[in-house]
């Protein structure tokens, strides 16, 4: 394998890693109106609007197992979810657009409102009140993931930007 | 051949999502059936999330020496490089009493409960979700822990072991809206039932039921462990009232209690090992 593949795997497997403690050591001291921003989905999100589309799928993959692992009573969850993400905005956007910041912003935007609204009435399946868990939580969590979402992305766009070559991701 | 390696990506998601959605509803039955994945997966970070929760413990009693003098650095700035040298040298020590103050209430913390058997631990991930509260410390079943073993801080109750692993443990704290608790509340020794509650827990605050009107309740009773049932010893402290409400059938009340654990800055507990 080429020495620049080689480095690019690398820098992707540390990202992978940064994001995942950020999520289980810092994200806890983020909290917004007792609300934590879920920094592995927004950062799922934002690698699937990358061309090279096998990086949204393995850190789709290992982000969901930790984070299943890591948190709550059902194991599988965010596994399904990030990977349908992933597959989602692969089906939905590269094959109907080009690269285009306010797109991607868009459908950020839909995604992280999907994604709150649909785990919210998922968590009302086992437990009720979904009404609540919306007003309290939902909708709260889908601003913060969206402002997450965007500073990742903007992050993102200014790297690949500067580092056409080596440690472009 | 343009189709197949189209469909290749599919096939792969289909297979993970399957495979997770399996998992899901086993784990639906019981979380310890998808337990040799969460052994291997907490057993593989345990070393990470460990270093770097005590690296952050380091890094805000660091940031919270510097905040408090925040005044003085500024009047300080024109000082000489060895005025700043010196600054740096407390700014660590100032650290290090931190770790030491933590070392020393995980001490008392074992003299505080002497009746029962107990193991420290440290708190090293929180799951930081905004639907449950989760926490996994760095003990697990080689140190005596098991499922349904009560967990303490020096301040009072965290909740319970909800899974178990070798060299950690997962804790659903009490704030968790799936968790309840027998409780009592210490002045008129009224028995009732606290629990998590998806409209408090962002407020981290928990809900406490079935309190009737004949209870003489008042704002700011401390609230303990009452001990029916298997789990929890009685007199361990939970909280203290708020607030009390009367229900929308107007029938019995129900209160809200502020957990006497600071949940947000917890970092070591006790693990009750035997009662």
């Amino acid at each position: 394998m080429e020495q620049a593949t080689w480095l690019r795997y690398l820098k992707q497997s540390i990202l992978v890693a940064a994001v995942f403690l950020l999520q289980f050591i810092f994200a806890d001291k983020f909290r917004l109106f007792g609300v934590a921003p879920n920094f592995a989905f927004a950062f799922v999100l934002t690698v699937s609007f990358l061309k090279k589309q096998e990086f949204s799928f393995y850190s789709a993959l290992i982000l969901g197992i930790l984070t299943d692992s890591v948190s709550g009573r059902l194991f599988g969850t965010y596994t399904v979810l990030f990977m349908l993400v992933a597959y989602g905005i692969r089906e939905f956007y590269h094959s109907a657009f080009s690269e285009n910041f306010f797109i991607e912003s868009m459908y950020g935007l839909l995604v992280c409102l999907l994604y709150s609204l649909g785990y919210a009435f998922f968590i009302s399946l086992f437990r009720g009140e979904f009404l609540t868990l919306l007003s309290k939580t939902a909708w709260i969590e889908f601003l913060y993931n969206f402002v997450i979402f965007l500073i990742m992305l903007v992050i993102q766009k200014k790297h690949n930007k500067k580092h056409r070559s080596v440690f472009r991701l | 051949m343009r189709r197949s390696s189209r469909k290749k990506p599919l096939i792969l998601v289909l297979v993970f999502v399957l495979t997770a959605t399996v998992l899901l509803i086993a784990s639906a039955k019981n979380r310890s059936n998808v337990g040799f994945i969460d052994n291997i997966v907490n057993f593989t970070i345990k070393p990470v999330t460990t270093f770097f929760s005590n690296t952050t413990a380091s890094v805000e009693g660091f940031f919270d020496y510097f905040q408090s003098k925040k005044e003085l650095v500024k009047q300080v700035s024109e000082l000489t490089y060895k005025n700043n040298l010196l600054e740096q040298k407390n700014a660590s020590l100032s650290s290090l009493e931190t770790e030491n103050e933590r070392l020393r209430s995980l001490l008392e913390l074992g003299e505080k409960y002497p009746t029962f058997q107990t193991t420290a631990a440290s708190v090293i991930a929180k799951d930081g979700g905004n639907y449950g509260r989760f926490i996994t410390i760095d003990k697990g079943e080689e140190s005596g822990i098991l499922v349904n073993q009560p967990v303490l801080s020096q301040n009072g109750l965290v909740g319970l072991v909800f899974e178990t692993g070798y060299g950690w443990a997962k804790i659903q704290t009490i704030l968790d809206p799936s968790t309840s608790v027998g409780c009592r509340i210490t002045r008129t020794g009224d028995v009732s039932v606290a629990e998590g509650d998806n409209a408090l827990v962002n407020d981290g605050f928990l809900k406490m039921l079935y309190i009737s009107k004949q209870f003489t309740i008042l704002e700011g009773d401390i609230v303990e462990t009452s001990g029916l049932g298997e789990i929890y010893p009685r007199g361990i402290p939970i909280g203290k009232i708020k607030e009390i409400k009367v229900s929308d059938n107007s029938t019995s009340q129900y209160a809200t209690i502020v957990p006497t654990v600071d949940f947000s800055n917890l970092q070591e507990v006790l693990v009750i090992t035997a009662k």
